[in-house]
Order: C-alpha cells, then structure tokens, then sequence
C-alpha cells in the first residue's frame, strides 16, 4: 500500500477537517479560532471564517445544503452559509466546551458532544434543541449518527463507549400531523424532566482502560471502532440485542484521538499523538501501514464522503491522502485492451464490439495485499501477463499465463513470482526486469531465467520501464527518458524530460507523448522533441487518435494537442478517466472502478485545426461545410494562426470582413465592406492599403470620396496624370481654397498661374517675386503698378530665378495601376464557387444529374438508357471496373430529383438517405427510383414486380401513425428508427427488421420442404432472396448470416425446381426424368432433405433399371442415413443394385465429374465450358442464357456486370 | 366554469365520461361547454342538430355535417364569419384540414390565437400544431414546434383545465421530431393509459412502443385493443377502427409479415389515411419503376 500525499496546508493547530461532498473543498477548524475552506485540487485558501471565540473543534459539511457547522470551546454551535460566507445562526445550550459536530445524512438534525457531559441533538431548521442525551459523567469526547439506523455511538473520557437508540425522536419530530399540542407540552415537559424517553442508552461498552477520545460505526456492518488514551484501538461487534468486542490492535505510543472504518474496503485507520496515521486490518486486526510526521501530533481522520481521500489534522494544518492508487493498469494489444479492475481481476475488452469479458484470472493473491498493480504488461503469444507491485517493503512482479477463455475469477496457474521492478515485455519470449540494487536491467526468459544482465550507468535513478519499440525499452529516470536498445545493450537516445510517468505511442509508433505530472512532452520515436506543454490541472493519461492527435486527460477535462503545440479543452470530466484508445469519436477509458468507458466527443475542433496546419484544405471546407463550427473563436483562431482568407470566408459582419481582407490584403472585398461601413477610419485604412498595393485607382476612389483633394493632387502627380492635376487645380480655384491652390500651381508648374493667384489675394511682393523669376515682365509691371512702386524700390533675393525642378512626366500615359502579378483565387475562393473539380463537401451533396446524349457520356457505362447496348457487347466490359462512386452518383442524382416535391427542410427521412445509401434506407425514406437505380447496378436487378410487396412493407415498417384530436382530423406521422434514442443526426437511421426474419423465413421454407409441400416451399425461398436483397444490417455476423441464406435458398428454389419439372414429366420421358432426379441430388440441401433427393435418385433409377446409378445413391444415401427403416430399405437396394450392376439408360450424369447445374436449361454445366452466373442470386447458367430473367429470384438478369448486393451498414 | 375533468376526459378519448362530466356542471351555454358537448357527441356518432341555429351552435351544425360527409363547406364558412371566436375559428380550421388546406387551417388557426380572445386558445394551438406536423411537408415538425413555442411564450402560465391540451400539443411535436421516444413522450401515454385509459391513449401508448420497436408490448395493446372490453365500447372501437389497423399494419410489417390483406382492409374503412395516402403515392412510384427496367 502507497500512501499519496494530494494536498497539505500549514497552519496552526488544526483539531477538525470536513470534506465537500461533491466540491474539491476542505473545512479546517483550527486551534486559533478561525475556520479555513480550502480548495485542496488547486491548493488555494478560498476563505477564512471567524465567528468563534476560542479553539474550533467540531466541524461539518451539510450532506446536500450549501451549509456547514462548527462548534468549539465558546460552548455554542454555529451554522454558516456556504453562499454568504455567513453565520446562519448559533445555537445555544451547551455548559461547556462542545468536541464534535455532525450533520444527520437525512434529518434536519445536528448532534454535538461536549464536555458538559452530554449529548444534544438540535433541529436546524426550527433552530431548537430536540433532545438532550445525559449518562456519561466525563466529558463526551465524539458523538455521531449511524449512516443508515437510528443510532448514536459516543466516546467519553468516562472509559465507555456508548450505543444510544434515538428511533423515538424520529417518530415524534418526523410525524408533525400526529404531533398534537399535547405531545408538544409533553415533549417541553419531557425535556425539562431530563426523562428523555425519545434517546435510550442501548448498550455501553466499557473495555478501554482510560479515557476514550473517538467511536465510529462501520458504514453497513454492525461494528463498531474506537479509540483512547490507552493507546488502544478496540472493535466492537453488535447484535440487536447486545455488544461485545472483538479485539484490539496494539501499537500506538500514545493516545489514539481519531480512528475510523475504511468506506470501502475492510481497513481501520486511526491517528494519535504519536504523530502516525497507522492502517489496520479489519479482518486480521493486524498492521497493514502506517505514517509518521516528524513534529505534528494528529488529532482527527476523516474519509471523504464519496471518493477515495482521506484527511487528517494534525498540529500544523491538515493533509489530504489517498491509500494506494486508483489508476488501473492497462495494456493494448490490437483489437483488445487487457486490463485488471478493481477486484484485481484481469479482463479484456474489445474495441470492435465494444464488450468486456468475463474475468480471466484472480490476482488477489499475488503482490502485496492492498496493494494495486502499478503496471502491466501483456505477450499475445504466450497469452500471458506480467504484473508489478510495489510497496516499501520492494517490488514483486508475476507472470500470469491467462487461461484461453474466459470463464471467470478463477485462481491462476503457473504463476513465477519474483522480486524486481517494472518487468515488461520486450519481445515474444523475454521481458526485462530491473533490479535496483544492482542497477541493473535483467533479460529473462519465459522460464525467469536470466539470460543477460546489462549495468545501467549514470546516477539518474530508474523510475520505470515502458515499451520502446521491439526489442528496447524507455528508461524513465528522475530527469532523462531514455531509449535503450536490449538486445545490442546501448542507449539509443535520450531526452531531457523530469519525472516522466506514463507515455503514450502514437499508433504509427512515430511520436511518443511523455507525460509528467504537470508536462506532456511529445517527441519522435528517436526522442527529438516535438513539443513540450504545460498544464496546470495533473495529467492522468494520454493517447493518439489516428489522425495523430494526442488526446489527453487531466483530473476533470478531456483535452487535445497537435504536433505544433496547438491544444484545447474536448469536454470536461465528473470523474478522473485514464484513457487508452481513441478512435473517431470515440474515447476508451477506464475509469477508477476500474471498468471501460467509452466518452463521445466531438473530435471537430481538433480535425480542423490539423486540417489547417496540414493545409488541407478540402478537409478544412468539408469539415466546415459539415458542421457546425463557427463562431468568433475560429475566426479569431484562423486569423490568428495565418488565415484570414479562409475567415474571410464564413462572416457576415462588414467590420470583420473588412478587417480581414486588408490582412489578407484582399482590396475589392475591402473596399466592398468600406462602402457599407463608410466611416473615415475605415476608407484612411483602406486608402493607406491601396497605396501600399499600388492600386491607384482605389487610391484615387478612397481619396474622392473622403475629398482629400491635397492628397488626389499629390496623387495625380506621382502618377503623372497632369490633366487631372489641372482639373485639380480648377476645382481648387472654384472652391477658393488658395493654399490648395498654390499648391496645385506648384505640382503643375504653373507660375503664371501662382503669380496670379498671389496677386489676387494681395501678396503682391510673392506675385512680383515670381513674374521677375519667370522673366515675365509683363506682369511684373504690371503689379508694380498696382502696388504703386517702382521697380528700383524692389530688392529681391539674389537667387529668384525660374525654377525647373519640377519636372515633365517621363510615362505619356498616366500611371493607374502598379504593376503586380494578379493574384489567383484562394483555394477557398475557388471551392466555394465550385471551380474546384472533384471536391465532394458533403456525403450527400446534390451530385450533378448525369447529362445524358453527349458524346464524352454515352459511352460510359453509367449511362443508363444505353443499357441494353452495353448488355450486348460481349466481353466489353469489365465487372471489375464498375466503380462504386458511379453508382453512388446516381442514386444520389435521383434522390435529389425524388426528393425536391418533398423535402422542404431538414427532414429526418432525408437524413436517413444522407447517413447511408443501401437500397434499404432508400425503400424506407421512399426514394424508390434511387433503391430500383442501386439495385440495378449492384445486382442486375431488373424486374422489380416481385419486389413489391417488400419495398411497400419496408416503407410501412418505418412509420407510425398518432390520431389526432378530434378523430376526423389526419392523422400525424412519427418514423421508426433504428435506435429510439440516437440523437445524433449523422447516425439516424430506419428501423430495420433483425437477421431473424430472414432464418425464420428460411425454417419456414424448410419445413414446407419436409411436408413435401414443394410450391409452396419455393415461394418461401425465393421470399428469402427477396428479403436478403432488401436487407440492411450494420454488423458483419448478421451479413454473413443472410448472404448464406441467399445461397442456400437458391439452392432450395434450383432443387425445387428441378423436382417439380421432374414431376411433370410425361411417363415416356425416363431418361430426363433420372437426369433431373439425379441433378436433384447435387444442389446443396441441408443433409436430411437431401438424403430425399437421393432416396428419390436411387428408388427412379432402381425402379428403370439403372443398377449402377442406384447403387450410388443409395451409398450416399447410407452416407447421411445410417439407421432406420429408410436407411434398411436403402441397403437392400443398394445390395440388389450391385448384383445387377449395369445401367439400362445411358443419362447425363457423371457422379464424379465436376459441374453445376443451369438454373433455366436444368442440364449439366462441365467445368470448362462457358458460364454465366446471375448476379444476385450466383446461380449458374449456360452462356446462352445470357440478359434472361434469373430463374431462381426472376428479378435479376443473368450475366449483367454487377458491383455486388450490399446490404452493411 | 372550471373544465379540467372534462377536457381531460375529452382528450384521452374518454367521450362518454367527458359528457357526463359536463352534466354535472349543469345546463350552461358558454362556448366552452357547448363545444365540448358537441364535440363529445360528434365523436361518438351522436350529434344532432342544435335547433337554435345562432352563434357556436350554428357553426356546430355545420361541422358535424362536414364531419359526417354531408356538409357544405361553405355553410360552415358563413356560419362562423357570423360568429368569429376561438371555438368557432376552431372548427373552421378543422373543417380546412379535413379537406387537406392545412396551409390555410394553420392560418385560420394562427388569426385565432393572434386575436384578443381568452378562451379557446390552448384548443387551437393543439390543432395548429397537429394540422402543421401532420402534413407531408411537416419537415421533422419545426413549424408545429415553433407553433407550440410561441403560444407557450405568450401564454407562461395557461389555465391549469388547459394542462393535457399543451402536453398532447408537446406531445405531438415530439412525436413528429421523433424526439423523448424512450423518455418524457413514451411516459407521458403511459401515464395516460393508466389514468385515464382508452382506445386513443392505448394507440398512442402503442404508436410509442412501435417507435421502440418494442413489438411484443405493441402485439399485447393490440390484443387488448381486440379484446371484449374494449370492442365493447362500440363507438370507440369504430371511431378508431382506421387508427388501429394503421398501427397493426406497421406492427405486422416490423414483424416481417404480409401486410396487403391488412391495408387492403384499411383502403376500404379510410382511403384518405395518411398510411393509405402514402400506399397510393408509393405504389405509383414502384409502377414507374417497374415500366423503367421492364
């Protein structure tokens, strides 16, 4: 047994400790007066509550109410509200300190035990004290309900342990109607009495030689624990009627304050102030285990309620435990998990049918008791498994050869067992142990002996040892993983990774997941690091599903990882799963009952993400097209990871849209979204894109509309689009917006125009300036005049000439477009525009009609109106080539076609024929032409007339009908399906009759045989092929069954048909008549009716004197009839025959030569010479039967190239 | 006027306990209970005529003219555009879908509940979702779902008589969604069969094991259906004549078995079952196919 510290917190004194109930939640009464909550998974300190005065000792959780209680050496008892964080309200009465609190699993009732002596029972809700238990006359130390009865047990200081019977107060305060006022004032009487009828001592139990500090019961035996100071746990039995102990176990060294029973196993732990929690066997009364701390006194243990933790206060705060782990081992081999449950049983589930076994063998017995495997390890050749243990005490492994069958726990034989750590398989016949005080790795044999013993260097201890690969395995040391090869005894590699505990393979053996507590690593197979993440919840298990997805669980989620790092939460868990397989949807687990669980999710999420990576995007489009998977989380991921074109394809919103094209830098769809925005913000960005892209005539678009003239300008210059740049400037002018203007000027060198305007808003000095640098002096004088000053008066500065560094565009033409290389559609551009060929988005996408009369199509063979053509053309055609896909088109061509009057929405009847495509399905969703269409292709169905009755059945067995109120109104349709509560659209299915209809159909036929009612029995037979043809099952055993059904009721209908014909045979035609009844003989009935054929073989040969051929059937005959007067009759004959021994009728009929018999001629087909055979039914045929109707079903042609009936699911 | 015995007689089928639970309310003529009295009557074949020939009671007569086969529809028409309410815009609608215009009786039914009226109201989202989901474009029943929704948005708290009326409404959308069929719809016909059993809630019961494929409990509801007692209820076992064939057909060809003599049994009884309706439509269907490969 493993003692596993999950959770410890330090404080002061601590002296109670509660459990949550169904929260990761721990109350702590401490010495100091506050109360804490902790959440003991995450390790956080989620309040403190201070009420009390003085030392809290009592404590508890409400079974189901967000409610607890303390109580302590105030004398009062407080209950709080988990909600508020709130005392509710105390309740008083207690003269002295008050020990214990506990809730009743059922009752509004809180008991307490003080040192007053007494023990009161309080109803909380009413807040009044019920009843008052005196007797004891010490302290009473602990006092709590029995889990199920209406008992009490109570620990004193007075030495006694005492059993009280409280059924009397359920009956007063759980009846109120017959609680009268009376009863009332007798109560109050009763209780100021002290009489207390309602609470009797029942037994007392005295054997302590001091003190007793705790009493519990056993949660359904009728036993009872306790413990004192004189360092004695005692355990006491119970009748009805008396108590006596049974026993003691010895071995505290001081007092024992807290001792309980194990909730479900048979184990005592108890805790003292000799600072140890020690375990004991309840049965035994003997040390299994025990703790110790090196300074803290425990005070109080306690089990939680419902999982498998423990708790114990101690003098510096509490710790939480569990005894032994809860994880059990498992291991894959193909098809097959091996796995021990929790009885330490080994049994194995099958992945493909989903069903556990019945156990193999009992382990109890090997190992340490208590003790759960820690590792397992299977070898399919000997069948056997190898199983570690270990304790402190070593490590133990067995090899346990499992029985071929399961029949159930039985005791193993040929068990070796051994000491040595982590053995496991490395190949058919060796498996490695590890032997730690040498530090070595041992090769043994089937037989344990060792064959090589190899020294494994270094000083990182070996943790464990998992498979590696044939032939090597994966050290997991303190700090490395290492890949160590055993047979050439080297290391392979190795990678840095701390405190490695499990690994998962991937299922191509490629990568490898190593998982510590709170790490997965994922490296390749040669331990190159893939990834590495971190989780802050403990890892409990991994596997890779088999597109190579890690799926992984934590304590409470199921979660993914791709190889890039890239994970996320699947779907949260209510218990801890260790999962080992995952395929599709599907996640094999077992759980800590140790029993297989098989979680759905929905792998979706997951499937995309690696679609993206990958880049595959037809996956991507269908997985998008196909489910429901949008939403602003992925957009935000796809725009995150790099992909905003695909985003780009699945919003609406005009922000995001816009957004998204510019980063993708799809300007048109930009500029579209812009235009439904319209908000300054969005045009500058797009503007700034479009510049960016050197789309000047979006530029140009963007900068019109904002009417950022200065910017069109400067535009139009670097463009070189000078006629525009002049309209600029005339647009400018009639605006009058003079800086723009200038500016304009500028742009087109325009100093006339500059000087004009300088002129006219009377800078004259600048207009001057410019006509004297242009030499213009015209104009020059001109604005001296109207300055009224004279030229000398003017000085300019020295350099004022014309400026030429404006200079003429070198493009004639304007620049509108820089030139880029024009981008292509995206992939998903294309797709979604259809341009993409052969992407199939959706199982049941309207698939194109097939276009009949063009040239490419006529020829191929699915064009159904040349049918007769291709029937004809011998040898053209290969059955082989027919494809599938052809045959899928069509029915789904018809579907849609059928379906459009129909199908207004999402029907159910339309999804059936979206989930599966069998003539079946079709028939029951009423798509008639598309089942006839299949059916035809896949078994040359063609004349459908004896089919009716079937499709219209099938149709019928798949609706219901509900009456309306009132009557005359119509009826309402509910349909059939094949699992009432599948809730999952893509797996609706009809109703489908089970595989025995078609055996009770058969045995129908068989005893119509026997009655030698052959007309009847044909029609039977020929319905089996009907209903075989038109059968749907999703389970192999059940297609196995049916196709043999069809066999066999063709040979039945061939048979019948060859007797019937022989019967109606005119007398004069003997040798027809023995060729047919010798024909009879060779189709392949159930061996009573065919020992009739040869009966009626040998007595028509018998009887026209062929004695050699009568001879012969009358052997076989004997063959198959060896007793009885037949049998008798059957000898004689033959023993007459052989006197004659000649035949009087040459007939064609070699017993010993190898044919089949034509299902329509009735003559014999020689191996050699040409056949047919029908595609449905497989009957033989002469090769000039070829295009005639099938003789056995008469619905199919024989010799149509066919794909073959498919009727699985 | 408290209703809730009757209409919980009423809707289980119970018609002849349904009428004497409103004799003992007494003679009255509001809406509620003259409806329910005829319609009662109706169902049991009984109905004659009201002499008064005003108000619901016009409207009456010429349904179960209708109902009988004899009626005209426009008498009903004018009877109840002389007096629109929800009783009477009931019958309307139920006169339309008889005559296969679901499209219009979900419209009349919709003018009703959309209108200020009080009473009647739970009566016509029964039948605008029964009407909605019965046809052969019910689509799995989202409209008759959407129907219900509605109603039950509006109306948070309806009138505690109205109860059976709003589950049978539930009841049916889950039916046609082909939702509950092991849970709350299978339970609710139980439940109905134990308290208050009858040829309707028995069928529905049965209707529900079907959907299980439950065949032996639906083979021991026919049995009991064919059994003395219950044929004995004469005008039940007419009424519903039609509904059990339907249900035997499906059991029998669930089971495997022959089932023309059966449906040529119902073509005979109700050629315009929805069971016969498809019959016909499938049967043109398979001849076409035959014609095509022949």
């Amino acid at each position: 047994m493993k003692m596993l510290t999950k959770f410890e917190s330090k404080s002061t004194r601590a002296k109670g400790l509660a459990f949550h109930p169904s929260r990761p939640w721990a109350l702590v009464a401490l010495f100091s007066s506050s109360i804490q909550l902790w959440d003991y998974r995450m390790g956080t300190l989620l309040h403190k509550f201070e009420d009390h005065e003085g030392p809290v000792r009592g404590i508890d959780f409400h079974p189901t109410q967000p409610l607890f209680v303390s109580a302590g050496d105030d004398y009062t008892i407080k209950v709080w509200s988990l909600d508020t964080k709130k005392c509710l309200f105390t309740l008083n009465g207690h003269l002295d300190y008050v020990r214990t609190v506990f809730f009743h699993r059922e009752l509004p009732w809180i008991i307490s035990a003080s040192d007053d002596q007494t023990i009161r029972i309080w109803n909380w809700q009413n807040r009044k004290e019920i009843a008052c238990l005196t007797g004891h006359n010490h302290f009473v130390m602990c006092a709590d309900f029995h889990p199920t009865e209406d008992l009490v047990v109570s620990a004193s200081l007075d030495e006694t342990v005492r059993v009280w019977d409280i059924s009397g107060l359920r009956k007063r305060h759980s009846a109120p109607s017959t609680y009268t006022l009376e009863d009332q004032i007798a109560a109050q009487q009763n209780l100021l009495d002290g009489g207390f009828g309602d609470c009797v001592v029942k037994f007392i139990l005295e054997g302590h030689a001091r003190g007793v500090n705790w009493a519990s019961f056993h949660p359904t035996l009728p036993l009872i624990v306790s413990g004192g100071d004189d360092r004695q746990v005692k355990l006491w039995r119970m009748s009805s009627t008396k108590a006596w102990e049974v026993d003691t176990c010895r071995g505290h060294t001081n007092n024992v304050d807290s001792v309980i029973f194990h909730p479900h196993q048979n184990l005592i732990i108890s805790v003292g102030e000799d600072k140890t929690i020690r375990v004991w066997d309840l049965d035994k009364r003997t040390p299994v285990k025990q703790f110790k701390r090196e300074n803290d006194r425990f005070w109080l243990v306690r089990a939680h309620p419902n999982i498998n933790l423990f708790g114990a206060a101690h003098d510096s705060g509490i710790m939480v435990f569990k005894l032994d782990r809860e994880r059990p081992c498992s291991a894959i081999n193909q098809n097959q998990l091996i796995f021990v449950n929790k009885e330490k049983q080994v049994q194995t589930f099958d992945y493909n049918k989903k069903v556990v076994s019945l156990p193999y063998v009992s382990l109890k017995n090997i190992g340490h008791a208590w003790n759960a495997f820690r590792s397992l390890s299977y070898n399919p050749s000997q069948h056997s498994v190898l199983v570690n243990c270990s304790d402190n005490q070593g490590s133990k492994f067995a090899l346990c050869p499992l029985p071929k069958q399961a029949t159930g726990a039985i005791e193993p034989t040929g068990v070796l067992e051994d000491s040595g750590s982590f053995a496991t398989f490395v190949a058919r016949n060796r498996f490695v142990v590890y032997n730690s005080s040498t530090s070595s790795l041992e090769v043994r044999g089937l037989d344990n002996k060792v064959t090589k013993s190899i020294k494994i260097d270094g000083e990182d201890a070996v943790k464990d040892i998992v498979y590696g690969g044939p032939g090597s395995v994966l050290l997991l040391q303190a700090k490395t993983v290492t890949l160590f090869d055993v047979q050439q005894a080297r290391k392979l590699a190795e990678v840095p990774a701390k405190n490695v505990k499990y690994v998962s393979w991937s299922l191509d053996g490629q990568f490898i997941a190593l998982m510590s507590k709170h790490t997965i690593t994922i490296v390749t197979k040669n331990l190159e690091v893939v990834t590495s993440m971190h989780e802050t919840i403990r890892i409990k298990s991994a596997a890779w599903d088999e597109t190579g997805v890690l799926i992984y669980s934590t304590l409470n989620h199921i979660k993914y990882t791709l190889l890039n790092g890239d994970n996320g939460i699947i779907k949260t868990l209510e218990n801890t799963l260790y999962i080992n397989k995952v395929h599709g949807k599907f996640v094999y687990a077992l759980n800590r009952e140790g029993e297989v669980e098989v979680v759905t999710i929905d792998p979706t999420e997951y499937r995309f993400k690696k679609a993206l990576v990958n880049k595959n995007f037809p996956e991507v489009l269908r997985i998008i097209k196909n489910s429901n998977l949008v939403g602003q989380n992925i957009i935000s991921y796809l725009q995150k990871s790099g992909f905003p074109d695909i985003a780009l394809q699945f919003v609406q919103e005009p922000q995001t849209r816009f957004d998204l094209a510019l980063e993708y830098g799809d300007l048109n769809i930009a500029l579209e979204e812009a235009n439904k925005l319209n908000s300054s913000v969005v045009w500058e960005q797009l503007g700034k894109a479009a510049l960016q892209q050197g789309n000047i005539e979006m530029v140009e678009l963007v900068y019109q509309t904002q009417k950022l003239f200065d910017k069109l300008s400067f535009l139009y210059l670097i463009t070189g689009d000078l006629s525009k740049l002049s309209r600029m400037e005339s647009i400018a002018e009639r605006r009058g917006d003079v800086s723009s203007l200038i500016l304009n000027t500028l742009y087109s060198d325009s100093a006339e125009k500059r000087g004009s305007v300088f002129a006219q808003s009377g800078a004259l000095p600048l207009a001057y300036a410019i006509a004297k640098a242009n030499n213009d002096e015209n104009a020059a004088a001109q604005i001296l005049e109207k300055a009224g000053v004279n030229e000398g008066s003017v000085k300019l500065p020295k350099n004022s000439t014309s400026s030429r560094l404006c200079k003429s565009p070198v493009v004639s033409e304007a620049i509108t477009q820089w030139p880029l290389e024009s981008p292509g559609a995206s992939f998903f551009e294309k797709a979604l525009s259809g341009q993409v060929e052969g992407l199939s988005l959706e199982e049941a996408a309207g698939a194109e009609e097939p276009e009949k009369g063009t040239s490419v199509i006529a020829s191929e063979p699915n064009d159904f109106s040349d049918e007769e053509e291709i029937l004809e053309d011998d040898g053209g055609w290969d059955i082989g080539e027919e494809d599938l896909g052809l045959e899928e088109d069509a029915s789904e061509a018809f579907l849609a076609d059928e379906g459009a009057t129909k199908i207004v929405d999402e029907n159910e009847v339309t999804q059936w024929t979206k989930n599966c495509k069998l003539p079946y399905v079709l028939i029951a969703s009423g798509a008639f032409e598309a089942a006839a269409q299949a059916l035809n292709k896949q078994a040359g169905v063609a004349n459908f007339e004896p089919l009716r009755p079937r499709f219209l059945e099938i149709y019928e067995s798949c609706r219901t009908y509900m009456a309306a109120t009132p009557a005359e109104l119509p009826s309402i349709t509910g349909v059939i399906r094949a699992v009432a509560e599948e809730e999952e659209r893509g797996k609706l299915l009809p109703f489908v009759a089970g595989i025995d209809v078609v055996t009770s159909k058969m045995n129908e036929g068989f005893s119509l045989f026997k009655a030698n009612k052959l007309e009847a029995a044909i029609e039977i037979f020929r319905d089996v092929v009907y209903i075989v043809t038109l059968f749907a099952t999703n389970n192999e055993e059940d297609e196995n069954t049916a196709r043999k059904a069809l066999a066999k009721a063709r040979e039945y209908v061939l048979g019948i048909t060859i007797e019937l014909t022989r019967r109606a045979l005119p007398a004069d035609q003997v040798k027809r008549n023995l060729e047919l009844a010798s024909y009879f003989t060779t189709t392949k009935l159930l061996p009573p009716h065919r020992s009739t054929a040869f009966q009626v073989a040998m007595s028509q040969s018998f009887k026209h004197k062929n004695f050699i051929q009568a001879s012969y059937f009358a052997s076989e005959f004997l063959k198959i009839v060896t007793t009885g007067p037949r049998a008798d009759q059957a000898q004689k004959v033959k023993d007459r025959a052989d006197l004659m021994a000649h035949d009087a009728i040459e007939v064609d009929f070699d017993p010993h030569a190898e044919f089949a018999i034509c299902a329509s001629t009735l003559t014999p087909i020689y191996s050699g010479t040409p056949t047919l055979s029908d595609p449905l039914t497989g009957a033989k045929y002469h090769a000039s039967e070829k295009g005639k109707l099938d003789a056995i079903a008469l619905i199919s042609k024989i010799g149509t190239p066919a794909s073959g009936l498919r009727i699985l699911i | 006027m408290d209703l809730f015995t009757v209409k919980q007689q009423y809707y289980s089928g119970n018609y002849k306990q349904a009428l004497k639970e409103i004799e003992k309310l007494g003679s009255s003529d509001q809406d509620a209970v003259v409806f329910y009295r005829a319609k009662s009557l109706i169902a049991l074949g009984k109905y004659e005529k009201d002499s008064s020939q005003s108000g619901l009671a016009a409207a009456l007569n010429a349904y179960a003219d209708i109902v009988a086969g004899s009626g005209s529809f426009e008498d009903l028409e004018s009877a109840v555009s002389g007096n629109k309410n929800a009783f009477s815009l009931n019958l309307l609608a139920s006169a339309q879908a008889i005559q296969g215009q679901s499209e219009d009786a979900v419209k009349t039914c919709l003018e009703g509940l959309d209108s200020n009226e009080t009473q009647g109201l739970a009566e016509l989202v029964l039948l605008a979702v029964q009407i909605s989901a019965s046809g052969p474009s019910s689509g799995s029943g989202s409209s008759a779902s959407n129907i219900l929704q509605n109603f039950l948005a509006a109306h948070e708290e309806y009138a505690n008589e109205d109860e059976i009326i709003v589950n049978l409404a539930e009841s049916c959308v889950n039916f046609v969604a082909g939702r509950e069929i092991t849970g709350s719809n299978f339970y609710f016909y139980e439940e109905l069969c134990q308290t208050l059993p009858s040829w309707k809630s028995q069928l529905g019961l049965m209707s529900l094991h079907l959907q299980q494929s439950h065949l032996p409990e639906a083979q021991a509801i026919v049995d009991l259906l064919e059994s003395e007692y219950y044929q004995n209820q004469e005008e039940s076992a007419k009424l519903y004549a039609p509904q059990l064939l339907a249900n035997k057909i499906t059991l029998t060809a669930m089971q495997g078995a022959r089932v023309d003599e059966l449906r040529s049994q119902l073509l005979e009884l109700q050629s315009d079952h929805p069971l016969c309706q498809n019959y016909k439509t499938n049967n043109a269907k398979f001849d076409e196919v035959v014609a095509k490969y022949a």
